[in-house]
């Protein structure tokens, strides 16, 4: 009598045991945040933004060569600057003036970044640096496209800064995605990269 | 007796926990000028003890603040120093790129590549440091 009862108290474990399992493999699975379930034929695509002149600038004009695309914004004396002096250092190591890839750099902080800011901005790194803003919602439309991140971060007094992604975008010269420049990744490694952007 | 044994511990206690004096230098300053803001990098070499830099200002150039730059990711976080920066005792600590800097704001005028810029170190125990800063470009 006894060993009946615990016969049957274990079927009805291994029983409950098979029940969640099915529960489990049948469930669906929670959804990936889109930064990172973004594949690389997803990220990127055409844009139109607002050039340092003022006037509307169309991702096609880029077409035929490659680029690197950085996010970034004027207010940013550190990772910014540090970032394109980087690069433009590395194209001149290509050797072949600005003809390798150019240097993108889109703002996350449309409402400080004027065309006219960025136009100085750009103008300081002795190189050609195409340097687009816009409006916030086209801002937000090609951060989106890239699966960046960026938000306002409060300082002492009125100021702010801006938080965001500081990964580096290389597009082939069909306007294809193909690899990304960490800013902890040495030299060397960037420069293959490059290299094989501009072969390619 | 007692109280002369209390007096001595006592004594050998304030010896003991008397700190040698900072020695602190300032090495490598160099200031990279952007249109509405600058970041200053330099090096702070202790042959003393501890210290702490609480504080730097650029009179006449702007509002100058200590800040972070840290990673968390793919996401480049800034960030306000507000305790200072930790000098040990014999230590040596660096301000460089895409980490602790000194970020100057709001600038009287653009910096100009080939000036200097005067910046005031407050320490919280070697007191004031004056050192001159070249301005130079992004690199």
């Amino acid at each position: 009598m006894m060993l009946r009862r615990v016969r049957i108290g274990l079927w009805l474990v291994v029983g409950l045991v098979a029940l969640v399992a099915l529960v489990m493999t049948l469930m669906p699975r929670p959804a990936v945040p889109i930064a990172s379930s973004q594949s690389m034929t997803e990220i990127g695509g055409p844009f139109t933004l607002t050039g340092s002149d003022g006037r509307p600038f169309s991702s096609s004009r880029l077409a035929g060569k490659p680029y690197a695309l950085f996010f970034g914004f004027t207010h940013c004396p550190d990772v910014c600057p540090t970032t394109l002096a980087r690069l433009a250092r590395l194209r001149t190591t290509l050797g072949k003036g600005d003809d390798s890839f150019a240097i993108v750099l889109v703002s996350v902080d449309p409402e400080r970044d004027t065309p006219a800011a960025m136009a100085r901005y750009a103008s300081l790194f002795g190189t050609p640096v195409i340097a687009l803003t816009g409006s916030t919602a086209a801002i937000d439309g090609v951060k989106k496209q890239y699966g960046v991140y960026s938000a306002k971060v409060p300082q002492p007094g009125a100021d702010y800064s801006v938080d965001h992604t500081a990964t580096v975008f290389l597009i082939d010269r069909k306007g294809k995605f193909v690899a990304t420049l960490a800013p902890d990744e040495g030299d060397e490694a960037a420069r293959a990269k490059l290299e094989r952007l501009d072969r390619a | 007796m007692k109280a002369a044994i209390s007096l001595l511990a006592a004594t050998l206690l304030t010896a003991c926990n008397t700190e040698p004096a900072p020695v602190v230098t300032v090495s490598e300053a160099r200031v990279i000028a952007l249109p509405t803001s600058a970041a200053v990098y330099f090096t702070l070499v202790n042959s003393g003890g501890r210290d702490r830099l609480l504080s730097v200002g650029a009179e006449g150039a702007g509002k100058a603040s200590l800040h972070e730059t840290s990673m968390d990711g793919a996401i480049m976080r800034m960030r306000v120093i507000d305790d200072g920066i930790e000098i040990p005792e014999r230590g040596q600590v660096r301000l460089s790129a895409s980490g602790r800097h000194v970020m100057i704001q709001n600038l009287v005028e653009p910096l100009a590549a080939g000036s200097n810029v005067k910046l005031t170190l407050r320490f919280e125990r070697q007191g004031n440091v004056e050192i001159s800063a070249p301005v130079g470009g992004p690199r």
